[in-house]
């Protein structure tokens, strides 16, 4: 199934808001395709009709009513943030939308 | 024999008046004093605040206390993964340095209501992603046993400072074996509970699905202690199970009659290789169960081959989603100069470590356009075929033994360059991870120093057993009358192991 | 060649719970920034989210209303993707198992009816808010909306041009209004679509290469904005061109699409299960229960009002456009008992003309100052013939300054009708004798000039003249009476 186990490495990096030097491209992309071989059993595994198991233990959702709690101290809130001003967060700009 | 019972031997002493509230925290607080920064079992260490909050305790009549509060005066140890206000919870990262949490994780909090004395928060593999706490951004941790080696992962800490006597218990969190792994390296008890048992809110998030918190304790009936307050239903974890505990504590003094007819299952064949010290003092634990009356059944878990891909695609692909808040903007690490936003993400998440960063990928690309069906919902789907494995398992038998690691503890750095090798650590604790079942590690042996093979010190054999569902308490009992017929002695020779 | 549009909506719906999806903070509109955010909203390390009843209740109750299946067992996934106002990296939504699926918008667009259908209802979070003029070169994140509950309603292509586009979000906002889970208010982005458009050759079933125009935030930037698209695409198509597949924002200013792609990554979700919320199980009770508490929608208020009630398209579009203004209506018509059509007619060109006019909002007609039983009695007086409907205006309008009842109002300032017969007689020859000239024309087959007539005498008697009285006694004097 998977025949082609190159990965674009940079690509997936990109992805996941991660940046990689040369090397660590070169390294992490080794390793990655290393681990996708040696998982690559799995393919074999029969799973026709199989359903997925999202949670290890079936419950169905709980919820709340809808009563308003306290948020937090902006000051707290804010505080944690490496940057801030008066009552945001601040990142550099962002063009548009 | 007597029942082992570290922190009930506490609380009873407190309670009629031959210790007094304060007595084992100053106990602790020696042997982390001597010996925990040479260890690197803390990236936190808080003994102000445990002894002011057993200043508070005694000031509100500790001996009436130590009957009212299961855990009044017992010094513990929190995974720096568990949020508790007042210290920073780093989860072992660059990325969350001095982070101060802003609530309390529901664990935490049952733990300080039950009178615990928190001494600090315990050294772990960066985000829990490690079976060696090699991962840690604040420096490894050392075994206690033999600080050359590795005390296991992710939650080491917890286990080392609980065999090296810093602590009575600890709290740890397990996702594809790091309660189980660490407690069997270092020769304690700990206790992965069914997924749901105990309430991940404020548990920085590895893998959701997987992520479990969970005790460790010299003995079981400490362990099962710890349990049963922190255990429960939590209305703020949405996959919090509402069933009873149970008299857990109970069970763990239950005794031999627990065993009369029990049907043990072993496995029939190994998924992977098992050292010769691992496999005999599992195989001793084995004799024992049938010397006292225990049924033995060969079962087969013909996906567990699997498990070990299975777990590590789902883990990485959950664990890519939860570490993508982590950007710099609200909290932890933000890089300095960052004029674009792209820059801001990319050089603010450059403090995670390797392994976390490889996780990631891992993740990020199982869970990508075009390869999602083939490695993620492939992954989905055979975790449901390892759930149906232990669905008939156990109508065939009512607990599995088996190993807790393939090896003895390893040498830190033997296995660093080969995440496949170090992967392969968690072979026998990731099925029991990926079917949500209970599953607890306990010392069955002691191999002995063996100079001519390595080993300088004595180390810990660890085996695990698992039972159904919701049956945590089925697992105490078994593993109290197991702890009671082997008789492990798991004392480290404090002295000894000091200074290696 | 001619094309024609093929259009579907995204269209957002913030659900008014008073507390967001996940977590107890406020939704309160026009906080001071970063004032209801807690652990859980702001996405701190290890909270945890919690699902909100009410969202559901809602959420089932609009997948009732426009005839969704409802799913028994639907699911939370996570979208992953990074933006400043997205605290957790990613927002928790519905992908494979949507709440609801199938079902349809009826929509009375220039008379003509049709349904839009619909692919799926599904629950998600709002994101918070992104603003960019912040001091030197930065962005500034509130993340108050952060978390709020939002429905996500997705049409099929169904739609062919701009105007219908348009009315179909009318009618999303009528319908969450009669539901009571939305203001639906455009502004405050309580509603807001992105719409799918492309353009095929008349005739031709596959569709063409089509974009995506985001973020749309009022009914007027709909048309528009869907206008100058079909109009861009076409020309495109006519110079031999292609439509490229890609996000456009629309410029009011300048009422043009603009192309997003110079900022736009791959977009590559990596939708899947949300581990941290369990399967969301509806029971049959609850669906029944929500059955139960469903509204009348506004366009079959409308058709009732046409076929019950008698009125006409204009009159029933108009008093159904909110549902407090329909409930003022039907309070009045009640309240006046068996009201026959013409009075039912009365009731509602009163309510169209002298409330509207009075009100900013038409849902304020649910707190009026002139309550529905107190016009209900109003409108009585002139059904007996006690008050002209000329009068019925000026005491209407006294009732809503000073809200005495239309009774004391009359009384207090003698304006109903004339009864003493007598009186009229003699103010009809009075007018007569006064205008010779005018008599004179009349009976030379001028006979239009009665109402002169009528006008002299009404304003002689300050308009408390029965006026039926008055035409019938002017025509026996101008005809018998040489
Ligand atoms: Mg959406
Ligand atoms: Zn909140």
């Amino acid at each position: 199934m998977h025949n082609n186990k190159h990965v674009d490495i940079q690509a997936v990096a990109q992805l996941a808001q991660l940046e990689l030097t040369e090397q660590q491209a070169r390294d992490f992309g080794a390793q990655l395709e290393r681990v996708l071989e040696a998982f690559a059993a799995l393919d074999a595994v029969n799973v026709e009709g199989v359903e997925p198991t999202t949670h290890p233990v079936p419950l169905p959702c709980p919820r709340r009513a809808d009563e308003v709690t306290p948020s937090m101290a902006r000051e707290r809130l804010l505080d944690a943030a490496p940057a801030r001003d008066e009552a945001s967060f601040v990142v550099p700009r962002v063009i548009s939308g | 024999m007597a029942v082992r019972d570290e922190i009930g031997a506490a609380l009873a002493a407190l309670a009629s008046g031959e210790a007094v509230l304060g007595d084992a925290l100053d106990g602790c607080a020696e042997q982390i004093e001597a010996r925990a920064a040479d260890l690197g079992v803390f990236i936190s260490v808080d003994l102000d605040g445990a002894r002011a909050r057993a200043a508070e305790l005694i000031e509100r009549d500790a001996t009436r206390l130590a009957d009212a509060l299961p855990l009044c005066g017992v010094p513990v140890a929190v995974k720096d993964n568990m949020t508790l206000p007042g210290l920073p919870t780093t989860c072992g990262s660059r990325m969350l340095e001095g982070w101060q949490p802003p609530y309390e994780a529901t664990i935490v909090e049952r733990l300080r209501a039950a009178g615990a004395l928190v001494v600090g928060k315990t050294n772990m593999d960066e985000f829990a992603m490690g079976s060696s706490n090699e991962n840690s951004a604040y420096g490894p941790c050392k075994n206690p046993w033999d600080p050359e080696r590795v005390p296991g992962g992710s939650s080491g800490g917890s286990a080392a400072a609980v065999a090296a006597r810093m602590a009575l218990g600890a709290l740890g969190s397990d996702t594809g074996g790091s309660i189980r792994q660490p407690a069997a390296f270092c020769g304690v008890v700990g206790l992965k509970p069914t997924y749901g048992r105990i309430s991940r809110y404020g548990l920085v998030a590895f893998a959701s699905s997987l992520d479990q918190p969970g005790p460790l304790a010299r003995d079981v009936k400490s362990c099962a202690r710890l349990y049963a307050v922190v255990g429960g239903h939590d209305r703020r974890d949405s996959t919090s199970l509402t069933h009873p505990l149970g008299d857990v504590v109970a069970a763990a003094s239950a005794g031999e009659g627990a065993i009369d007819g029990l049907r043990v299952g072993v496995l029939s064949q190994s998924p992977v290789q098992v050292a010769p010290e691992v496999a005999s003092g599992v195989t001793r634990a084995t004799r024992a169960l049938a010397e006292m009356g225990a049924e033995l059944h060969e079962i087969t878990l013909p996906h567990a081959e699997h498990a070990l891909a299975t777990y590590y695609l789902i883990c990485t692909a959950e664990a890519s989603s939860n570490l993508a808040r982590y950007d710099g903007v609200r909290y932890g690490h933000r890089a300095a100069q960052a004029n674009d936003l792209g820059a801001l993400y990319r050089q603010s998440r450059a403090a995670f470590g390797d392994e976390v960063k490889r996780r990631i990928l891992l993740g990020t690309f199982a869970l990508s356009a075009g390869y999602h069906d083939d490695y993620y919902l492939r992954a989905q789907k055979v975790r449901t075929l390892i759930r149906r494995d232990f669905e008939k398992c156990f109508s065939q038998c009512d607990v599995l033994l088996l190993p807790t690691t393939p090896t003895l503890p390893f040498r830190r750095g033997e296995k660093t360059a080969d995440p496949v090798a170090m992967y392969q650590a968690d072979a026998f604790t990731v099925p029991a991870s990926l079917a949500g079942l209970p599953a607890l590690s306990m010392p069955c042996a002691v191999a002995p120093a063996a100079p001519e093979q390595g080993r300088a010190a004595p180390l810990p054999v660890g085996l695990q057993l698992i039972a159904p569902a919701l049956e945590e308490a089925r697992l105490f009992s078994v593993a109290g009358a197991l702890e009671a017929a082997l008789d492990v002695d798991v004392d480290i020779d404090i002295a000894a192991g000091g200074d290696a | 060649m001619s094309y024609e549009a093929v259009i579907g909506l995204e269209i957002h719906v913030q659900l008014g719970t008073r507390t967001k999806i996940f977590c107890g903070c406020s939704t309160a509109f026009g906080a001071p920034p970063n004032e209801h955010v807690c652990p859980v909203c702001s996405g701190q390390p290890g909270a945890m989210p919690v699902l909100n009843a009410e969202v559901v209740r809602y959420a089932l109750r609009m997948a009732l209303a426009c005839g969704c299946d409802v799913r028994r067992d639907s699911r939370f996934a996570r979208k992953n993707y990074f933006y400043p106002d997205l605290p957790k990296g990613y927002q928790v939504s519905q992908h494979e198992k949507p709440l609801a699926e199938g079902g349809a918008i009826e929509v009375l667009h220039e008379g003509e009816r049709f349904s839009v259908r619909l692919n799926r209802i599904h629950l998600e979070e709002d994101a918070g808010k992104t603003t960019h003029d912040g001091p030197g070169h930065t962005s500034l994140v509130d993340l108050n909306r952060a978390g709020v509950p939002l429905i996500e309603i997705v049409t099929e292509p169904d739609l062919s041009d701009a105007a219908a586009a348009a009315e179909t979000m009318r009618t999303v906002r009528g319908i969450v209004r009669a539901l009571g889970i939305s203001d639906g208010n455009m502004q405050e982005g309580s509603l807001r679509c992105d719409a799918n458009v492309s353009l095929r050759p008349v005739g031709q079933r596959t569709l063409g290469t089509k974009t995506e125009i985001k973020n749309l935030n009022s009914f007027r930037f709909v048309q528009r904005a869907l206008e100058f698209e079909i109009a861009r695409q076409r020309a495109l198509l006519d110079g031999g061109g292609q439509v490229v597949q890609e996000t456009r924002l629309y410029d009011d200013a300048r009422g043009v699409t603009l192309s997003m792609r110079s900022k736009e990554e791959a977009h590559d979700y990596r939708y899947f299960p949300e581990p941290d919320l369990p399967v969301l199980v509806i029971a049959e009770a609850e669906l029944a229960a929500a059955r139960a508490e469903l509204p009348e929608l506004p366009l079959a208020r409308r058709q009732r009002f046409i076929d019950v009630l008698s009125l006409t398209d204009d009159e029933a579009s108009e008093l159904v456009r909110e549902r407090e203004l329909g409930d003022y209506f039907e309070a009045v018509v009640a309240a006046l008992g068996d009201a026959d059509a013409r009075e039912i007619k009365r009731a509602a060109n009163f309510i169209r003309t002298e409330l509207l006019s009075r009100i900013d909002d038409a849902r304020d007609a649910a707190s009026a100052r002139v309550a529905p039983q107190r016009l209900a009695e109003l409108l009585a007086l002139v059904r007996a013939d006690r008050v002209s409907s000329k009068l019925a205006k000026t005491i209407f309008a006294k009732m809503w300054d000073n809200r005495r009842s239309a009774e004391e109002i009359a009384r207090a300032e003698d304006l109903f009708v004339e009864q003493d017969s007598a009186a009229v007689v003699a103010e009809v020859e009075r007018v007569l004798a006064a205008s010779p000239e005018e008599v004179a024309q009349y009976r030379s087959g001028k006979t239009k000039i009665i109402g002169y007539f009528v006008g002299q005498v009404m304003k002689a008697t300050r308009g408390k003249a029965p006026p039926q009285l008055v035409n019938q006694l002017l025509r026996e004097k101008l005809a018998g009476d040489d």
